[in-house]
């Protein structure tokens, strides 16, 4: 180096420091601004994700928190208004009550098994009927579609059988519902959304249909066997 | 005053020690910038490596608390679901709309008007009535357009029998 210098002329000596000092100084600045730029921009960007997620997470606790217990209470209602289980004997025996109450008789029920959907599973019942007013053939009606579980007519046929006879012969087609629950919760960074209004409807909706009457059998006491063989 | 004994030709020339003088001073200023820089940069880097650290922290905070109240979540999500599924059946091809239409009319019977026959399907509500004479039949179509609960009716047949009297078939479009 020194061999290098002595060689220069003294013009060109006095200029090598501090030129190599500037080269040495651009040569790092490169290479540190390039390295830390792109290491900041990496933390900028965890950092902008971070935030989003912590936001989200903080907007869920705070529908969570705020949630209204009464919304949630009506959970029941909803799985009776589409059960997670075949709901045909329980339509079946409302078909049932609710026609033998409306003086209608019931000639012949068919319940036909339809192709399970993925999400909603269906079935069709076919009820063959007899009644003589029709007004309360037309109540029987509006008690089966304002019943849970939730039942849509497919198909309707009701006829009189003669002018001066007062008697009504019906072909009712219905299907009836079910559907699995959710079987995983989403990801706890998923955001949740509150209920909306049209949501709120739909469950106003689901509370106000009818809900079917279940027996409670009570327990009989224990009775004297005087033969306890027999 | 200093002597220089060394030749004049190993001196460097004036615009050189100008330019050298320069050179130290910018040598200096960009060393200076590049100090400041790389300390500007790494203390950046520094301040997000705390942030995200702290924000790691928070994140969990959360996530426990979000945990603690998963029961709720549990429900929500549920009546979501069964909202959901149950707006989705309410949407396919359903004659519930039928059975309202069906109750309107029948609350429309004027006397001397009975059913004939009544037939909901995916093409129609129809309901079909029989009628001693033309006059209750035009008052029960009166009651049934004045009643203004019918998108549109229109008259699918009308026909007389001696022994059955007047018979009408109307469509509904609710």
């Amino acid at each position: 180096m020194k061999s290098i210098t002595r060689r220069l002329g003294p013009d060109i000596k006095i200029l090598f420091g501090p030129t190599i000092v500037i080269i040495m100084v651009i040569l790092l600045s490169v290479v540190v601004f390039k390295n830390g730029y792109s290491q900041v921009r990496v933390k900028l960007t965890q950092h902008n994700e971070a935030k989003q997620s912590e936001a989200t997470l903080n907007e869920k606790l705070n529908i969570l928190r705020e949630v209204r217990v009464g919304v949630l209470d009506q959970a029941d209602a909803t799985l009776i208004a589409l059960p997670t289980e075949n709901p045909a004997a329980l339509i079946v025996s409302n078909l049932r009550t609710s026609a033998s109450e409306k003086a209608i008789v019931i000639k012949e029920l068919k319940i036909v098994g339809l192709g399970e959907d993925e999400d909603i599973k269906n079935m069709e019942i076919k009820v063959s009927t007899e009644n003589q007013e029709f007004p309360s053939y037309v109540s029987f009606l509006k008690d089966l579609v304002n019943s849970a579980p939730i039942q849509s007519v497919k198909s309707l046929n009701v006829q009189k059988h003669s002018v001066g006879e007062n008697l009504f012969s019906g072909e009712l087609e219905i299907n009836i519902f079910w559907a699995n629950l959710p079987v995983t919760l989403p990801e706890l960074t998923v955001p949740i959304q509150e209920l909306t209004d049209d949501q709120k409807l739909v469950l106003a909706k689901m509370q106000s249909l009818k809900k079917p009457v279940f027996t409670n059998l009570t327990p009989s006491t224990p009775k004297d066997r005087p033969n306890p063989f027999n | 005053m200093a002597i220089n004994l060394l030749p004049q030709d190993l001196k460097p020339k004036g615009y050189a020690v100008a330019l050298a003088k320069n050179l130290r001073k910018l040598a200096l200023i960009s060393l200076i910038v590049f100090l400041v820089g790389t300390l500007t940069v790494f203390s950046i880097f520094i301040f997000y490596t705390r942030l995200l650290s702290q924000s790691a922290i928070q994140q969990e905070n959360l996530k426990a608390e979000i945990k603690a109240l998963q029961e709720t979540e549990q429900k929500l999500i549920l009546l979501k679901d069964r909202i959901d599924k149950f707006t989705a059946v309410e949407n396919t091809q359903s004659l519930n709309i039928g059975v309202n239409v069906l109750d309107e009319v029948s609350e429309l019977f004027p006397e001397g008007i009975s059913f004939k026959e009544v037939t909901l399907s995916q093409e129609a509500i129809k309901v079909a009535v029989y009628s001693d004479n033309l006059q209750n039949l035009s008052r029960f179509i009166l009651s049934l357009a004045g009643s203004g609960k019918f998108k549109s009716i229109y008259l699918v047949t009308l026909s007389f029998k001696p022994t059955e009297g007047y018979s009408a078939e109307f469509g509904f479009v609710k």
